[in-house]
């Protein structure tokens, strides 16, 4: 006899851990909205800077999450979308400002037009780049990705009209909706909210049908061949989401640097990228936020103290991979 | 009547050495077929060639009537093939609940609808453990959850793979109560299984493999009876 519906619910009390998780969340937004209050009042406003930078490195963290945690696909290029994001409002940016144009367009430095482009550009630049890396895998997928990435590197490096090597350097910060952003408390926030947008979207996406399947992906591709599922186009739209994550990601970096370079695009870019991921814990998604925080805090903090802070990070990196390997999520918030 | 599925002399490698040297059989809808052999015989070598896992390089496979030989294996699966493949092979960090409903899918004719509170009515011992990540199921709940699986798929023609291999008494009884339950049921079924003795009396019809090749094919009742066929085949 079928078991009655109510027995084909998962349970109503939500089991510890994820009471705990909750808790662990929350405080992570409340501190998020306290951080400028928090600067302010240690009469060290300047930090607010570095804590947007902290938030926007966490964007591209958690997207990279998204295909590396839960589709298992060690992409080393990552950096080139946050890179390309970053320069498609630098573009733009640098047309408008000295009243040329790009194929016709006179460029824009409003919020709303040139972030989804650069969101949209990028996304049309990583499709057939993935189409391409996904017909491969393990060791091949992270060398085609990485390989990819370093064409995109030279690109930039070669194209002098908007400066080659030295990078282009944005006049000012985008308007959005006409409103300036120049104010670092309010581009804090609209960091944070931009932030906050994309993780709840991934978290969404972990949860759905499309999310179990990716996660699938990573356990077993033949499996999910057997059950009639093509994986090739899943990890094609994960890539390409995980692409226009970074992709904001790098808009945004444009606007707090005010300046873009070849660097944003290089391997070692994406290598911070993934060991943010590591130390927060992959397939966690909110533990990346973590690992971005604490990477760069922690090399904020070394780095004022010795110029080979690389030699106390290292080791600490080391023993984090080893002892806590669900990493900085699993560690507060008891998860996986 | 045409059969849902015609194999028809298959050939399968892998890489220079052949597997399978022209393996013909026929499923009628409805029927369950027990595909009988020894170890490395190529039963799963002709289960992965049906399914596109392992394409057959020459030979004809037709589903419904359609040749389904140079699809891509999803489209096969998708065309109505659920398979319970060897060793369980569940999703181990997808819960329990995820596993059955992340490839869950309505099939055209499909003998009959299956649900999540069907799939836990047949399994009651999956119910309370559906928050649960499959790695910490018991071997046998894995297998449960690995056929509830593939039932979700509503699949025209089911195929166990070895699915009572490696599993307690009682949970082998269980598995062999469902699959007399799916037989009576109308589902169309392939069954891969060592245990004769408990396959034969399920099975409409019997292949028995043989290096490759298709040894004898018969009647269940006339292996069971048929003490040297047996012993030369099957080696009981």
């Amino acid at each position: 006899m079928p078991a009655p519906l109510a027995s084909a619910q998962l349970p109503a009390t939500p089991p510890a851990s994820v009471a705990r998780r909750r808790v662990v969340l929350l405080a992570g937004c409340l501190l998020l909205a306290a951080l400028p209050a928090i600067a302010h009042g240690a009469g060290q406003p300047f930090l607010i800077a570095t804590f947007t930078r902290f938030v926007i490195y966490a964007i591209a963290a958690v997207s990279l999450d998204l295909i590396l945690g839960i589709g298992g696909l060690t992409s080393f290029g990552h950096a080139a979308w946050f890179g390309l994001g970053g320069y498609v409002v630098a573009i733009a940016a640098f047309h408008a400002q000295d009243a040329s144009t790009l194929l016709g367009w006179g460029g824009s430095t409003e919020a709303l037009v040139v972030w989804p482009l650069a969101i949209a550009v990028t996304a049309l630049v990583a499709l057939p780049i993935g189409a391409l890396s996904l017909r491969t895998s393990g060791i091949h997928f992270i060398m085609i990705t990485l390989a990819f990435a370093q064409m995109l590197f030279y690109l930039f490096v070669s194209v002098k009209f908007y400066g080659g090597d030295d990078g282009l350097a944005m006049q000012r910060r985008n308007t959005l909706a006409g409103a300036d952003l120049r104010d670092a408390t309010v581009f804090y926030y609209v960091c944070v909210a931009c932030l906050v947008a994309w993780t709840t979207l991934c978290a969404a996406i972990r949860r759905s049908r499309f999310g179990m399947v990716l996660s699938g992906c990573r356990q077993s591709e033949r499996r999910l061949l057997a059950l009639g599922y093509p994986v090739y186009r899943y990890k094609l739209v994960a890539f390409v989401l995980a692409a226009a994550g970074a992709a904001l990601s790098g808009a945004l970096w444009a606007n707090a640097a005010r300046f873009v370079s070849p660097d944003m695009l290089a391997w070692v870019k994406s290598g911070e990228l993934m060991v943010m991921v590591i130390l927060g814990g992959t397939g966690t998604l909110f533990g990346p936020i973590a690992g971005a925080f604490v990477l760069l805090g922690v090399e904020q903090l070394l780095s004022a103290w010795t110029e080979h802070w690389m030699l106390i990070l290292g080791p600490l990196l080391v023993l984090f991979v080893v002892f806590a390997r669900r990493g900085l999520w699993g560690l507060v918030a008891g998860e996986r | 009547m045409a059969a849902l599925l015609a194999v028809e002399a298959i050939e399968t490698f892998y890489g220079a050495s052949q597997a399978l040297f022209g393996v013909s059989f026929t499923i009628a809808e409805g029927e369950v077929l027990a595909l009988l052999g020894r170890n490395g015989m190529g039963k799963t070598t002709t289960v992965h060639s049906i399914l596109g896992l392992t394409p057959a390089a020459r030979g004809r496979i037709a589903f419904a009537g359609v040749p389904v030989q140079d699809w891509p294996s999803f489209r096969i699966a998708r065309a109505g093939i659920g398979l319970v493949p060897e060793g369980r092979q569940v999703f181990p960090a997808l819960t329990v609940r995820e596993n059955l409903v992340a490839t869950a899918r309505r099939s055209a004719g499909a003998p009959t609808e299956w649900t999540l509170e069907r799939v836990l009515g047949l399994f009651p011992a999956l119910a309370p453990r559906q928050a649960q990540r499959a790695s910490t199921l018991s071997g046998g709940e894995q297998q449960m959850l690995a056929v509830g699986r593939a039932l979700m798929t509503n699949p025209r023609l089911l195929i166990l793979d070895e699915a009572t291999e490696g599993l307690a008494p009682l949970v082998r009884t269980e598995i062999w109560k469902c699959i007399a339950g799916l037989k009576a049921a109308g589902q169309s079924l392939l069954v891969i299984d060592k245990n004769l003795a408990e396959l034969a009396p399920l099975a409409d019809r019997a292949c028995v493999l043989e290096k490759g090749r298709v040894a004898w094919q018969g009647m269940p009742d006339a292996l069971l009876a048929d003490a040297a066929t047996r012993h030369r085949y099957l080696g009981v």
